[in-house]
């Protein structure tokens, strides 16, 4: 519910109801009541990639500047020219994944990861690495495709915050 | 500087960085190439001094043109770059006379130095 106080809160216990969270839902809270009604461990739910990842999308563009001995400006220009080549990148690297290139994802997610990595876009750098892992020992296992959502919802949010 | 350097690498985020940092160091000519083969036509057509080699370039990759260089008994000191400088590539660099290995990302610190002992090794 997006509103709940703490009368209610007791009405839909006394009616049967388990548990409850509150809107907009946060993903610590969501993760912990379902770990209390299933067989999952909190830890085993915490241990996944995307709740460890999230926490490295902060950017700052001053601590990046720093460490990289650049401007501002030279900085956001690096920003942009990789926001806009990794979008190509990504449709090919989609291509790719759809006819199990693995030579080919191996290949797109390797030159994502260097350049996210020099300019220090940590979530992205570790996502294409990932990707690039699996894709360097053909490991047919993975869910690619999965995979890289994970990494395109990286590039945007990041995207959406440096541009 | 009156030092001509090529920068080999397919990706313009990592070149713009690098001509950057050169920039900083008054490098006199900066040339690029965008993969190993554009490197090796501009190898062959003008005098480098210094070349930054990444590794995985399409065309020819960053051991292809390090054999070309080797080959040449060229004075051309290289410099490769890879985000997979394993041991095991390291050893194929070397053995291709390679001086110098960097992991990316790189940091300017790493610049800095492999620049540093590049120029003295060169006045001495």
């Amino acid at each position: 519910t997006g509103n709940i106080q703490e009368k209610d809160k007791e009405i839909y216990l006394s009616i049967g109801i388990d548990d409850y969270i509150s809107k907009p839902i946060d993903l610590d809270q969501l993760y912990l009541v379902i770990a209390k009604f299933t067989y999952f461990t909190i830890e085993s739910i915490f241990d996944e990639p995307e709740v460890s990842t999230v926490k490295n999308l902060e950017y700052s563009i001053t601590d990046v500047v720093n460490e990289l001995e650049l401007t501002e400006e030279f900085l956001k220009e690096l920003l942009a020219i990789f926001f806009n080549s990794v979008k190509d990148e990504v449709v090919e690297l989609e291509k790719a994944i759809k006819v199990k290139n693995y030579e080919e994802i191996y290949s797109i997610a390797h030159s994502i990861k260097g350049s996210s990595g020099n300019l220090r876009l940590k979530a992205v750098f570790e996502k294409a690495k990932e990707i690039e892992q699996h894709s360097k020992n053909k490991n047919i296992s993975i869910n690619y495709t999965l995979l890289l959502d994970e990494l395109n919802g990286f590039i945007q949010n990041y995207a959406k915050d440096l541009t | 500087m009156n030092l001509v350097v090529l920068i080999a690498d397919d990706n313009l985020v990592m070149r713009n960085l690098l001509k950057f940092y050169l920039g900083k160091l008054k490098i006199d000519t900066i040339l690029e190439a965008e993969d190993g083969l554009e490197a090796l036509k501009i190898i062959k057509e003008k005098e480098i001094d210094i070349l930054f080699l990444d590794l995985m370039m399409p065309n020819l990759n960053g051991f292809n043109v390090a054999n070309y260089v080797n080959a040449k008994s060229s004075e051309i000191v290289t410099v490769a770059l890879s985000s997979d400088m394993s041991e095991k590539n390291v050893k194929v660099f070397k053995t291709l006379g390679v001086k110098y290995c960097l992991e990316k990302p790189i940091s300017p610190t790493d610049i800095n130095t492999v620049m540093n002992e590049i120029l003295n090794n060169n006045d001495s």
